[in-house]
């Protein structure tokens, strides 16, 4: 009986969703006018934009849950417990609610800033909250019943398409409106969607009404997996809890080179591209890094995505451009430059890899810059060729960029070779946590700083361009430098 | 001590053989505790080493010091010559490691590994030594599959296959018997005798097994707080005794 009440319960809530759905894009298609030439600007009004961003946010949300679980057991639960002849439902129970009150949290606390700043009263700041909650709650109930169905990896292409998507969609809709289009009922779509909820809120458009049975609908889901927790296998619950355990241990000792090592994908690239086969010795360590980060996987869809990012918040209307593109392209920068330290991160962590190739540790350290350098050009070209599109470089901003992405290439490799944590003492531990925390990142945030500035000013200057070669020199000549043993055979000779 | 033990260089290298490695006064543990003293041995080309012992008498711990792979506490270890320092590429080119551990490229096949390790070393004839290595190890039906694909097993033939493709001087394996059947483990003692015997490449192997360097080893290094070195043949009479 419990299970038709809540089936009927859901049709319910579907169907109240689909003629609300509808009546909005019907609306939309009949009362808006289509857009005119003369507000042709080329420009996505920032709701718009906003409504296709969300959904991206969303998506990596469910991506990060979906990589550690999110339901999981520990080790020792996972041992003893699991084996048992007991219900599984009453075990994962209390870890269930915790996990989902831990998603809730973080979205809220994630959202907070935003509803702060643009809330006008307590009321749609209390009602954004909420939304936010909300949505948490939803990206935690859809990332539990993937981890329940077991399309995991279907899952992971799917939030990874969207989040490619995203900045398309901004750009198609800038194309669409500088040609006097409208795409409004698109964006009303996705505006409707519960990912854009928290945002209705804060323009005061999303009533209580709405918040209700969207708190319905996440009760009644949450009550559906509830009921299905002892359906949750055995062998996942457990490789879920090894993912989670270890990148909270990893942030409990502020090993954050750990952490990303703990939300890394499982699954390994595909070999159905082409191994490289690149002449001599150096020609074969080449071919080794190469081959293995060009078969990274996601890697075309997640380039694509940092391409297309600086130029989609170009087109955003209503915030600062120079400050959107200075900030959208570090960004972007930051993870096309960490993106590219994984050719060399797996020789950071087994060294012996490195030992398979008659180079010295100095000239393999040196070859390693080639794949970021190859990899970061490719994505400057990407980026600043689709800016160009709508704004055309100036030759000294790009010579300067030209510079920086030298530059990130020895962040790239620095951030890679990144200490692992050294838990001999509290001293050491202090030191390499810090030096997990900073290494990378320092040489990045260096070398980025100055064409921030010219990208904020919207012209390069002779001076920022020698400051950007002066970051980019000591970028890698960090990258390059070997940290030295402690003891060798050689002093103790 | 037992008087078949016997420390000291002198009665290692015989004197038509080139030293390829030595080792004087090394001592290894970790911090400040020494788990194994006085260490000492001359390696000439064409010699195998079997470093034997209990578990926790250090074994690996000799192996890994010696290859710098952790810090030394005292003495002193010579490539031809040359403190050992696993960074410089004449190491790299010389040494040849297998140890307890899954070191595989991300990404790349069986097949791809051997092809990369052997091109790297300018091996000739590429193709026809990765076939040869697949075949030896049994690894034909597994060329196209990634490491992490394969059984424990499997992936440690994976590994010898790395270490036998390329050229060396010096083989150290480290407990290569682990997750070996027996089958395998006949194949690699003889392999390893062939190798050495060559006289072009010396070996140092950990191991719990005594029948697989049975045939190859001219010493035996019995690890413990004072490790010594015995003739193979005085080491085997005290087995058999």
């Amino acid at each position: 009986m419990g299970d038709i009440y809540i089936a009927s319960l859901w049709v319910f809530v579907f169907a109240m969703y689909g003629v609300a759905l509808l009546g909005v894009v019907r609306e939309a298609l009949t009362q808006r006018e289509p857009g005119s030439l003369d507000d042709a600007a080329g420009l996505v009004p920032l709701n718009d934009a906003l409504s296709v961003s969300m959904v991206a946010v969303a998506a990596l949300g469910v991506t990060l849950l979906v990589r550690m679980g999110p339901m999981s057991v520990t080790g020792p639960q996972g041992f003893w417990w699991l084996g048992l002849p007991l219900d599984q439902r009453s075990m994962l129970r209390s870890r269930y609610f915790r996990l989902f009150t831990v998603a809730v949290i973080v979205a809220l606390v994630g959202f907070m800033p935003l509803a702060v700043a643009e809330s006008d009263n307590w009321m749609s700041l209390l009602t954004a909250l909420v939304m936010s909650g909300l949505l948490g709650a939803s990206c935690f109930c859809v990332a539990a019943t993937v981890q329940l169905q077991r399309l995991r990896a279907r899952t992971l292409k799917v939030c990874l398409a969207l989040i490619v998507a995203a900045p398309l969609a901004i750009l198609i809709s800038a194309l669409v409106y500088a040609s006097g289009g409208n795409i409004d009922p698109f964006t009303k779509t996705l505006q409707f969607l519960p990912t854009f909820w928290p945002v209705l809120a804060l323009t005061g458009d999303a009533p209580w009404q709405i918040a209700a049975p969207a708190f319905v609908a996440v009760a009644l889901w949450l009550s559906w997996i509830g009921r299905r927790l002892h359906l949750f296998r055995a062998e996942e619950l457990k490789e879920a809890g090894n993912a989670s355990g270890y990148f909270a241990a990893s942030l409990y000792f502020m090993d954050f080179r750990s952490a990303g090592l703990a939300l890394r994908s499982g699954s390994s690239g595909s070999s159905r591209k082409p191994l490289l086969r690149l002449p001599g010795i150096t020609g074969a360590f080449l071919s080794a890094i190469g081959t293995a980060f060009l078969r990274t996987p996601g890697l075309a869809g997640k380039t694509i995505a940092l391409c297309l990012i600086p130029a989609a918040a170009l087109s955003v209307e209503g915030i600062s451009r120079n400050a959107a593109l200075s900030l959208s392209v570090v960004v972007c920068a930051g993870i096309a430059c960490r993106l590219a330290a994984t050719a060399a991160i797996p020789f950071a962590d087994q060294p012996a890899l490195e030992s398979c190739f008659p180079l010295s540790a100095q000239k393999a350290r040196r070859l390693h810059l080639l794949i970021p350098a190859g990899y970061l050009a490719v994505w400057g070209a990407g980026t600043f060729l689709t800016l160009a599109f709508f704004d055309p470089l100036g030759p000294l901003l790009a010579l300067q960029i030209g510079v920086a992405i030298a530059g990130m290439a020895g962040a790239s490799v620095r951030w890679a070779f990144r200490p692992e944590q050294d838990l001999s003492s509290p001293r050491s531990v202090q030191a390499t946590a810090l030096a997990g925390l900073i290494r990378g990142p320092d040489a990045f945030i260096l070398g980025a700083a100055p064409l921030a500035g010219a990208l904020y000013a919207g012209q390069a200057s002779a001076i920022l361009v020698a400051v950007q070669l002066a970051a980019g020199v000591a970028a890698v000549l960090w990258a390059t430098s070997l940290p030295r043993r402690r003891v060798r055979f050689e002093d103790l000779g | 001590m037992p008087d078949w033990c016997s420390e000291g260089v002198e009665n290692i290298v015989s004197e038509t053989s080139q030293v390829l490695l030595s080792c004087n006064n090394m001592s290894a543990g970790y911090g400040r505790a020494s788990i194994c003293d006085d260490i000492t041995f001359q390696l000439g080309l064409g010699q195998t080493i079997a470093i034997v012992g209990p578990n926790g008498s250090g074994k690996s711990t000799i192996a890994r010091t010696i290859l710098c792979r952790q810090a030394p506490l005292a003495g002193t270890v010579r490539l031809r010559g040359a403190a050992v320092d696993d960074r410089t590429a004449a190491y790299r080119s010389a040494v040849s490691a297998v140890f307890d551990e899954d070191a595989f490229f991300p990404s790349l096949t069986v097949a791809e590994h051997l092809e990369l390790i052997a091109r790297g070393h300018g091996m000739p004839d590429v193709a026809a030594n990765v076939e040869y290595e697949l075949s030896f190890f049994g690894l034909e039906k597994h060329a196209r599959s990634q490491p992490h694909e394969l059984s424990s097993g499997q992936r440690r033939r994976v590994l010898l296959a790395a270490a036998f493709i390329r050229p060396f001087e010096l083989l150290v394996l480290d407990e290569p018997e682990q997750r070996l059947d027996a089958e395998m483990r006949s194949k690699l003692a003889d392999r390893l005798r062939r190798t050495v015997a060559g006289g072009a490449a010396s070996a140092l192997v950990v191991t719990h097994d005594l029948e697989l360097v049975k045939d190859a080893a001219d010493y035996y290094l019995v690890a413990g707080a004072r490790a010594s070195m015995v003739p193979a043949e005085v080491f085997q009479a005290g087995q058999i005794a």
